[in-house]
């Protein structure tokens, strides 16, 4: 895998930091060995890593040792929050910009929409333009919050802002933990991200979103060990597998010219070792990580 | 079939709200410079203000209007040639809301009153401002030059 035919990335939200506290040595283990999952064995070019602090960084560190990657801190306070982002890139495929964070104000409160990051690959002078969001639980705010769709149009907004910036369609990954569903508004209705590829190839100024094919995985097994959604919500009444965790790309990214979006490689990963402890109530994981590939055409 | 007038109402309305929504934002850039004034001898003043974007080399067409942008600019007012300092890029709705605010590696859209003033206050804490606005107040002005 070399970064010039292809350009990984991933996402993880690690639960390790969620609000400040602290995380457990134990729960750090854990932590970097998918840490070395997404950068030794996957050897992903661009990671972002969700609710980490930099107590977590030095842990991180030790397991990225000397190799080809390197760190950068998304850790920046939003109102009364903060972003907790640390990003991990593999500086021998790619070049990224410092991380500019985009927030909404509205009625006293910071809504952190995105974390917006723009990654060079070597050898090719148009960017990728990252952006990175964790959105608000829907226990700090309702599904059915205005908020939450104000959160959509701003990063619709901060998307349009990058289509001004060129003639064509620009390459535009959106990648995060919305604590929103692929078929939810503020992601359909205010973002316009749809599941219809080929209408996304027509209509150049939607977002596609692979992530619908994964909703609904596998019932049929009894097997409570596997993968089927992103995030498993241990005090769901009626729903505990979610898919907040996705994926989205510009049409850029579907068809022709340039760079196309490796479906085969696009998922939420169902490691047999950490699944499990998604739906462990003594475990603080609760989500998989995901991930995504372009491909040079 | 279009309802021209039905339009035509809704249209005057939405001229309505952004017109007091601009009144009102003016108004927090006001309460900003008042209590500016006061804690500066009238030193500092801050306004959105036009600048001219950087000249790229693709650019170099003269026959070409030269892109602007705005941004929160802080000058002296007590000096006739003050510099113009700009603090933070700024752009504004039609609808008045949100205006954006670019501070270093953060933006922000303020979606009401709150929001502006909250950022405002947040802006004028920042230490480059801090020290640019300094500055400015350290100027000698030209009425203590003529006294």
């Amino acid at each position: 895998m070399t970064g010039q035919d292809k350009f990984s990335f991933g996402w993880w939200n690690t639960s390790l930091s969620p609000r400040g506290r602290e995380s457990t040595p134990e729960s750090v283990e854990v932590a970097t060995r998918l840490v070395e999952v997404l950068t030794k064995d996957l050897q992903l070019d661009f990671i972002a890593f969700g609710e980490v602090s930099p107590a977590e960084r030095k842990a991180f560190s030790d397991v990225l040792g000397n190799n080809k990657y390197r760190m950068l801190d998304g850790f920046q306070p939003a109102g009364r929050s903060r972003f907790s982002t640390l990003f991990v890139y593999n500086e021998s495929s790619v070049t990224v910009s410092s991380p500019v964070s985009i927030v909404a104000e509205k009625g006293g409160r910071t809504l952190r929409v995105a974390q917006r990051i723009d990654a060079t690959i070597y050898g090719f002078k148009k960017p990728f333009h990252i952006f990175v969001s964790h959105w608000p639980s829907r226990l700090h705010l309702q599904e059915s919050a205005p908020e939450r769709y104000l959160l959509g149009v701003r990063l619709r907004d901060a998307v349009d802002e990058i289509y001004k910036l060129y003639n064509e369609v620009p390459n535009i990954i959106l990648i995060g933990d919305y604590n929103d569903e692929p078929f939810s508004t503020p992601l359909t209705e205010a973002l316009l991200a749809t599941r219809d590829r080929l209408l996304a190839m027509r209509r150049k100024h939607l977002l596609y979103n692979p992530f619908w094919e994964f909703l609904g995985a596998p019932c049929e097994t009894a097997d409570k060990g596997s993968l089927r959604g992103s995030y498993f919500h241990k005090q769901g009444d009626v729903t505990q597998w979610r898919l907040f965790d996705q994926v989205m790309v510009s049409s850029s990214l579907l068809s022709g010219h340039g760079w196309i979006l490796d479906d085969d490689f696009t998922q939420a990963l169902d490691l047999p070792g950490y699944t499990p402890m998604l739906s462990d109530a003594n475990e603080i994981f609760d989500h998989a990580p995901i991930i995504g590939a372009v491909r040079r055409v | 079939m279009a309802n021209f007038s039905k339009s035509f109402r809704k249209g005057l309305s939405s001229a309505k709200d952004a017109e007091a929504n601009r009144k009102e934002i003016e108004s927090v850039f006001q309460v900003m410079n008042d209590e500016l004034c006061k804690e500066t001898d009238g030193k500092v003043r801050i306004e959105v203000q036009e600048f001219d974007a950087p000249l790229r080399v693709l650019d170099l067409d003269f026959l070409k209007p030269r892109e602007t942008y705005s941004a929160i600019a802080a000058y002296n007012p007590k000096v006739k040639e003050s510099p113009l300092k700009e603090l933070a890029k700024w752009s504004q709705d039609r609808a008045g809301y949100p205006c954006k605010i670019e501070l270093g590696n953060m933006q922000t859209s303020c979606e009401d009153k709150l929001a502006l003033e909250k950022q405002l206050a947040y802006l004028l804490e920042d230490p480059l401002v801090g020290e640019a606005l300094y500055k400015l107040t350290q100027m000698e002005s030209d009425e203590e030059e003529d006294g």
